[in-house]
C-alpha cells in the first residue's frame, strides 16, 4: 500500500496501465492520457461524477471502494470490465454503446436504473446487488443465465 | 560531412517514501540499462539486478532518516521508461511527468 493523496498523468499519452489502488487518492489529472486500457483505482477516497467517456480504449476499469456518486461509461465499446461497486453512486446508469460488456460489478450503490442494458448481450457475470435497481430486462437475464453469474437485488443466482 | 547530433535527455521518476524499512522499486526501460540512481541521505545501501533492460532495485533505509521521515528517490533511465512499479513503499509523492513515454504505472 501507498499513501498518495493525487496523482497527475497528464501528458503521458503512451500510458495504457495504470494501478493507483489502495491509496488517499481523491483527485487524478488525466489530461491528454486517454489511451489508457486498464484502469485500477480502487480503494481511494475519489468523489462526485466520474466521466470515463475521453478513455475510448478502455478495456477494463476498477473504481469500487471510493465515493463516487456518478459514473458516465457511454460508448466505451471495447469496455469489457466495469467494477463500481461500494460507491454512492445514485439514479441510473447509462450503458449506452457499452454492448461488450462481460463483467458488471455495481453492487452496494444507489443505483435506481440502467438505461440501454438490453444491448449487454455477451455479458458472463453481473452483480447488482444492494441497490434499488427496478427495470432489469428479462433478455438480459436470460443472456446472464446462460452464461455467467448474475446477481440482483440481494441475491445471488448462479447457472 | 553533415554532422548528426542525437540528444538523448534522460527521463526520471521521482518519488517520496515514508517507510522505514527497505523500499523496492522495479524499473523497465525500452533499450540498454537503467543508469539508477539519486537519492538522499536516508538511503544506506542499494543493490540491484539489471539484465538488458529491466532492474530490480532495493534500498535500505537507516541513520537518522530509518523513521517515517520522507525520502526522495530519482529513479533515471538513459532511454525510455516504459514501466515503473513503486507498491507497497508507503509513497507520499510520485512525480512522472519526466518520464513521458511511460506505458505502465502501479503505485498501489
Amino acid at each position: 500500500m501507498n499513501n498518495l493523496t493525487g496523482l497527475n498523468v497528464s501528458g503521458l499519452s503512451n500510458l495504457t496501465y495504470l494501478d493507483c489502488s489502495n491509496n488517499l487518492i481523491s483527485g487524478i489529472n488525466f489530461t491528454n492520457s486517454y489511451n489508457i486500457t486498464g484502469l485500477y483505482m480502487q480503494n481511494n477516497r475519489i468523489s462526485g461524477n466520474l466521466d470515463l467517456t475521453p478513455f475510448s480504449n478502455l478495456k477494463a476499469v476498477n473504481v469500487s471502494g471510493n465515493n463516487l456518486t456518478g459514473i458516465n461509461v457511454t460508448g466505451l465499446n471495447k469496455l469489457e470490465t466495469f467494477i463500481a461497486s461500494n460507491n454512492l453512486i445514485t439514479g441510473v446508469v447509462n450503458f449506452l454503446g457499452v454492448s461488450g460488456v462481460k463483467n458488471v460489478l455495481i453492487q452496494n450503490n444507489l443505483i435506481t436504473g440502467m438505461v440501454n442494458f438490453n444491448d449487454m448481450t455477451g455479458i458472463v457475470s453481473f452483480n447488482s446487488s444492494g441497490n434499488i435497481i427496478s427495470n432489469l430486462s428479462p433478455i438480459v437475464l436470460w443472456a446472464t443465465g446462460r452464461y455467467g453469474i448474475m446477481a440482483v437485488a440481494s441475491g445471488m443466482f448462479t447457472f | 560531412m553533415a554532422k548528426l547530433t542525437a540528444n538523448i535527455k534522460e527521463q526520471s521518476i521521482t518519488l517520496t517514501s515514508t517507510k522505514s524499512s527497505t523500499i523496492n522499486l522495479y524499473v523497465r526501460t525500452s533499450s540498454a540499462t537503467v543508469k539508477v540512481l539519486s537519492f538522499d541521505g536516508s538511503i544506506t545501501s542499494y543493490k540491484s539486478s539489471n539484465p538488458s533492460t529491466s532492474i530490480s532495485i532495493s534500498l535500505t533505509v537507516g541513520g537518522a532518516y530509518s523513521g517515517s521521515v520522507p525520502k526522495t528517490i530519482k529513479v533515471y533511465g538513459n532511454t525510455r521508461i516504459k514501466y515503473f512499479d513503486c507498491s507497497n513503499n508507503s509513497v507520499t509523492s510520485l512525480s512522472v511527468g519526466s518520464a513521458p513515454e511511460i506505458e505502465t504505472l502501479i503505485t498501489s
